[in-house]
């Protein structure tokens, strides 16, 4: 399967923040979420895959094109919104869709004309008098029919009420579902990211902790409950990701779980009470925690 | 990385419509200057000489600030980076759409201004002192709109604005207490100078200089951040 985007050891440091060696693909059809704390990457990562910075070293290839000398190239089949877009408010949606048609020579008008309807957005008013629902749905339109192979979407439901967020991802879902189109959706959201994504890529400090299949990553991860009196010390050979003791009730939350890791638990003098699957956000406070663990 | 010029023609287009307001104003406000320039009295002299530079100060600043300052406040710069647009395509529209917005207003009031002067009492001898004004005022517009799109940055471009502004007093009284320009106020002899020659040269070789350095930067970069 052909990878729509290509980013091989991608290295770019600022003052206080490095982006370290990134190697990431996305096949094509695939849609991958780009999970991350503020902070941790995933607005640089972006902007070097739209050519909008240049990486210190390694190389960045978008639909077979290499960035950022191909950008223009690229972007023509590339549909991109972020968190930090605004469209120009004292303009109506109407005016933004003649626009960005002149860009687009294959604009789908017939399929933002629907767009238009599902949103239930009225084309004739100023973008000031949207609500950030209304805006953020404003700014999907505009992308998606441009008919893009790739949706590069920077945390498009970051400030959203909860209905509103809930409107969105339901939209985005059913067009989704609609289209045979690659998606990297980057997020701080977890729960965005497991109703969306097919493929998850965990970023923390400028490192990308994990990146695979979003049910096999998940199933590896289990969350073990016991009782019983046991040395800190011999549980913690079994390298699990997250030990907390409080009174005789241990947990665990261990990585890349074998059922056999059970027998060395009861080993230890502990009885197993539950073995629990994690949520995605489990999984990744429990990373990024054990990351941060590593480093001090 | 060639340029496309239709793409370029676009952004254009696009500042223009989203400005077109903005420059039917200062063409309105310019008339009214105009009109008060040639009535005649004093009074009304000064206010429409004042008025004028206003507007030219004001058409060539509000500009920079609408169309570069506000993009990136505003935060519509990461809609306009989203499409099929290359950095070079990107600083050359933004150039030619802002000297585009103050030339039209500019122009309008040089044009105007000469025709007033040349047909009014006004006496024709001002025509040197009067276009020397307006050629530092492009002057300072080109400094300004360079910074701006160098630095992106409302602050370097408020501080050079300011420090522009502040020098236009002292030349005024530079020019209007030379001989060379000042013995022909009350005449209708136009005397095209050596000092009025040699200094709209060297402000419009600074104009083209910087405006020439700021692009050639700009349309040199590979990425726009």
């Amino acid at each position: 399967m052909q990878n729509v985007i290509q980013l091989t050891d991608i290295n770019k440091h600022y003052g206080h923040f490095t982006l370290e060696n990134i190697n990431l693909t996305l096949p094509a059809g695939e849609i991958m979420g780009l999970v991350g704390v503020n902070g941790a990457g995933k607005s640089t990562t972006i902007r070097i895959l739209m050519g909008l910075i240049e990486a210190d070293s390694g190389t960045v290839d978008v639909l077979g094109h290499r960035l950022p000398d191909a950008q223009v190239t690229a972007k023509r089949q590339v549909g991109f919104a972020s968190e930090d877009m605004r469209l120009y408010k004292y303009q109506n949606l109407t005016w933004h869709m003649d626009f960005v048609q002149g860009f687009y020579p294959e604009w789908d008008a017939d399929y933002a004309q629907m767009l238009l309807q599902k949103f239930r957005l009225n084309p004739t008013q100023a973008i000031k008098g949207f609500s950030h629902g209304q805006r953020v749905k404003a700014s999907l339109l505009l992308l998606l029919a441009r008919r893009p192979r790739l949706l590069i979407l920077d945390e498009p439901t970051t400030g959203l009420d909860p209905v509103a967020r809930s409107e969105v991802l339901e939209e985005l879902a059913d067009i989704l579902r609609d289209e045979n189109r690659s998606v990297l959706f980057s997020s701080h959201n977890t729960h965005d990211v497991e109703q969306l994504s097919d493929s998850i890529t965990f970023l923390h400090d400028g490192r990308i902790l994990a990146s695979e299949d979003i049910e096999c990553f998940v199933n590896k991860w289990r969350s073990v409950r016991c009782t019983g009196h046991a040395s800190p010390t011999a549980l913690a050979e079994l390298k699990p990701a997250h030990l907390r003791q409080n009174g005789s009730v241990w947990q665990l939350k261990i990585d890349n779980f074998q059922p056999s890791m059970l027998e060395a638990i009861k080993a230890q003098g502990l009885e197993v009470v539950e073995v629990m699957r994690m949520s995605l956000e489990e999984i990744f406070i429990a990373t990024v925690k054990k990351d941060t663990r590593h480093e001090h | 990385m060639s340029i496309d010029f239709r793409t370029v023609k676009q952004l254009i287009i696009k500042d223009w419509q989203l400005h077109r307001n903005m420059i039917a104003g200062y063409v309105a406000t310019g008339i009214l200057g105009l009109a008060l320039l040639g009535y005649p009295h004093l009074w009304t002299f000064y206010m429409g000489c004042i008025i004028l530079l206003t507007v030219m100060i004001a058409a060539g600043f509000h500009a920079i600030t609408a169309t570069i300052i506000a993009e990136k406040k505003d935060q519509t710069t990461p809609f306009i980076l989203s499409l099929p647009v290359q950095p070079a395509e990107y600083a050359l529209a933004k150039a030619v759409a802002n000297m585009g917005i103050f030339f039209t207003a500019w122009l309008f009031i040089v044009i105007s201004m000469v025709f007033l002067v040349m047909t009014t009492h006004i006496p024709n001898g001002l025509l040197p002192f009067f276009l020397a004004i307006c050629l530092f005022l492009v002057m300072s517009y080109c400094i300004v709109l360079s910074v701006a799109l160098m630095t992106e940055s409302e602050g370097w471009s408020i501080f050079t604005m300011v420090l522009l502004n502040l020098l236009l007093n002292p030349v005024i009284m530079l020019a209007a207490n030379n001989p060379l320009y000042y013995s022909h106020f009350k005449t209708d002899t136009i005397v095209w100078h050596s000092l009025f020659i040699t200094s709209i040269t060297l402000m419009l070789v600074a104009a083209l200089a910087v405006i020439t350095f700021a692009l050639i930067r700009q349309t040199r970069r590979r990425t726009f951040i």
